[in-house]
């Protein structure tokens, strides 16, 4: 296995275009920190080359209104890992448009999508498998769920599917919900206080994620600011 | 260990050949030649006074007319703009009278519906049929024990003229014409169709049948279907159409309006199965009150384009509502299908399972949308669809939206699509039998879960259709 190189990035470091090298190994996180406190729209590409295995992470706390455009394109033989972690308080509104292309066989993918949404904020998903005509034994998946956790919160998803090869796996599944009635119960009945059990409900969400980082400071960074940002919704 | 006759490949393709026989007769239409092809206001004057139609109608058809030149074709979905609306023949009746009794039915027109089974399976199975050819309505009959519990099944044309205060009160309140153009222009030139009206309490325990059936080449067939459910009423409603091919573009725009009121239960199935040179454009809606129930089960086999959404309003608390849904989309065809389905009140509760089977560069599109407002309180839904692709050619989308504004909402989706797994094809040969009876058995099981909720006699039919569709699909 050759060499992890590892990438970890802020809106503002201009990288519009990520590659993942032939039969290259790849780790790129990007953070949208808390506080960054402005409009923001970007757009990345990432593109996994023949044979080459990436592991991209990508964390939204901040911004106002925020419009972000992901493209991810799949060469032969290649595989990504992609998780999304968004977490949302008061107005904040999040448009996330991201296409997973498949275009030449033996692509895996596994897209994976966690929303938090708080207060009156909003979080829109887009995501779309693209398996292109020749891209014959592709495996595609994608995971979006999305807990709402305020009383003015909003969610609007849509996962798509176009699938043109027939020798193919490809399927997506997404939720909504709150926060796990019988989770909180079962950590309540723990002796743990409500807010405390959806704050480790969170902290799991995140640890899950966050604990295949290589550099473990990244995850405890993030990991922080998740924590933080829910003790200013539920503590002030 | 019992016994099961195994059914033969050749002696199931011949039963299945009578039915195709049945779809793709033709009579001589000599009554195109009292039909202009083409829409204006002077065909729809025309149509309303034809029918001796009360001044609001004629109204409402004028400004669903004005409606239709204003409103553009959908930007999303199939392409729309090779249908030459200019070539449609928007009405077009073959005969004067409508029958009570098949016997006076024109021999020409009988022997279609006999082909297709109709009388038979209203003496066996219905408790009443009617059946439209080309724009109007020639053969309606409701059983006698459900007549005299208050139950009306007629003709909408006719029902304008028998109940008018009920059908104004109701007509197009549920699909507006204003709700997009294929909506307004079946507003302008609707014509035939069921009315069906179940009273408060009354349970009607064996199904009400219409089929339609478009003849001439070219033909716009623009039904419109209003049932109202009182309070407590129970009902299944079957509809079935299929049109003969001729190369030539015909269109469907028909319309389907339900009024489930509070503690009704009801059930609206249909098979589609138009020719492939037919664009198939229905909208069908549902708005469902306090505690009651709708059930949508659906199967698509025919048209080039399809675009049918139906969708379940759920306003009431505790409303319910189930969609069902196959779509086959062969060589040439888009199926473009799904379900809507809108939570207005609490504790309201849907569920959506699609079917789609895509065969030699047909293309079937599943296309959702769940809509949960933010008074709808502890809302649930889960919706389910399937694809599968059975080579190369063909495609498969899934476009399902989900728009949720209420926090205690619980929302579940998951979709897959694929092939059919080779292990089990080679299991199945291993047992003798031959490769395509293998393919067209694993398809069957796929759609069995829509197939076993319509009555037998349908889910034979629909199975019969599966098996026409799948000749050829292996090897």
């Amino acid at each position: 296995m050759p060499e992890k190189k590892c990438v970890f990035e802020k809106p503002g470091d201009g990288n519009k275009k990520v590659i993942c090298k032939k039969n290259g190994n790849l780790e790129y996180i990007f953070l949208l920190p808390e506080d960054s406190q402005k409009d923001l729209t970007m757009e990345k590409e990432i593109v996994v080359e023949e044979g080459g295995s990436a592991h991209v992470y990508f964390f939204y706390f901040g911004g106002k209104n925020v419009y972000s455009t992901v493209n991810i394109n799949l060469k032969f033989f290649s595989q990504i890992q992609y998780n999304v972690i968004f977490f949302l308080d008061k107005k904040q509104s999040l448009r996330l448009e991201e296409n997973y292309n498949f275009l030449q066989p033996h692509g895996f993918g596994r897209f994976i999508t966690k929303g938090f949404t708080a207060g009156n904020a909003c979080g829109e998903y887009c995501g779309n498998i693209v398996i292109e005509k020749d891209s014959q034994e592709t495996d595609g998946r994608l995971e979006v769920h999305s807990f709402i956790m305020g009383q003015g919160a909003k969610c609007n998803m849509l996962p798509k599917l176009d699938i043109r090869a027939n020798n193919v796996k490809a399927g997506h599944a997404a939720s909504v919900s709150k926060i796990d009635g019988d989770n909180l119960f079962y950590l309540e009945t723990r002796g743990i206080k409500k807010n405390d059990a959806i704050k480790l409900i969170i902290e799991g969400a995140f640890l899950d994620v966050t604990n295949r980082f290589s550099d473990p400071d990244i995850g405890d960074m993030i990991l922080k600011m998740a924590m933080e940002k829910f003790d200013s919704i539920y503590y002030g | 260990m019992p016994k099961y006759k195994r059914h033969k490949t050749q002696d199931v393709i011949s039963k299945s050949s009578t039915i195709k026989e049945a779809w793709e007769s033709r009579n001589p239409a000599p009554y195109l030649t009292h039909s202009k092809k083409g829409l204006n206001e002077d065909l729809v004057r025309f149509i309303s006074k034809e029918k001796n139609e009360p001044r609001w109608m004629l109204e409402h058809r004028l400004a669903s007319l004005k409606l239709f030149y204003t409103i553009p074709l959908p930007k999303w979905g199939p392409d729309l703009r090779k249908l030459n609306l200019e070539q449609i023949t928007y009405y077009a009746k073959a005969v004067d009278i409508q029958s009570q009794d098949w016997k006076d039915v024109p021999q020409d027109i009988k022997k279609t519906f006999d082909r297709l089974g109709i009388p038979e399976a209203e003496q066996k199975v219905l408790a009443g049929v009617g059946a439209q050819y080309e724009s109007t309505v020639i053969y309606h009959n409701l059983k006698k024990q459900f007549r005299d519990q208050g139950v009306i099944f007629e003709d909408l044309d006719v029902a304008s003229h028998e109940y008018p205060d009920l059908v104004k009160q109701y007509f197009m309140k549920c699909v507006s014409p204003a709700l997009h153009k294929f909506t307004a222009l079946h507003g302008a030139v609707w014509s035939g169709g069921t009315f069906l009206y179940i009273p408060k309490g009354v349970k009607v325990d064996m199904p009400l049948q219409a089929y339609f059936r478009m003849n001439a080449a070219g033909m716009g067939q623009f039904e419109h279907t209003l049932i109202i459910i009182e309070e407590g009423g129970w009902g299944h409603y079957i509809e079935g159409c299929s049109a003969p091919r001729y190369g030539i573009d015909s269109l469907h725009a028909g319309c389907v309006e339900v009024f489930v009121k509070d503690n009704a239960r009801f059930r609206y199935s249909s098979i589609e199965s138009w020719s492939k040179d037919a664009y198939n454009l229905n909208t069908k809606r549902a708005i469902v009150g306090r505690d009651a129930h709708m059930e949508w089960v659906g199967g698509n086999f025919g048209s080039a384009i399809t675009m049918l959404y139906p969708c379940s309003v759920l306003a009431g608390i505790g409303a319910s509502a189930d969609h069902l849904g196959l779509a086959f989309a062969n060589k040439g065809q888009r199926q473009d299908t799904g379900a809507k389905v809108i939570h207005i009140a609490s504790n309201t509760s849907s569920k959506v399972q699609m079917k789609s089977i895509s065969k030699n560069g047909g293309i079937s599109i599943y296309r959702g949308l769940l809509d949960i407002r933010a008074g709808a309180e502890n809302a649930v839904s889960n919706v389910v669809c399937d694809a599968l692709i059975l080579d190369a050619k063909s495609q498969s989308q899934t476009v399902p939206e989900m728009k949720i504004e209420n926090q205690s909402a619980t929302v579940a989706h998951e979709a897959s699509a694929g092939k059919i797994n080779e292990d089990d094809i080679f299991y199945l040969c291993s047992r003798g039998l031959a490769s395509q009876e293998a393919a067209t058995m694993i398809v069957n099981g796929f759609i069995n879960p829509i197939a076993k909720e319509l009555p037998l006699e349908y889910a034979l039919e629909m199975n019969r259709m599966i098996e026409l569709e799948m000749e050829g699909s292996v090897g």
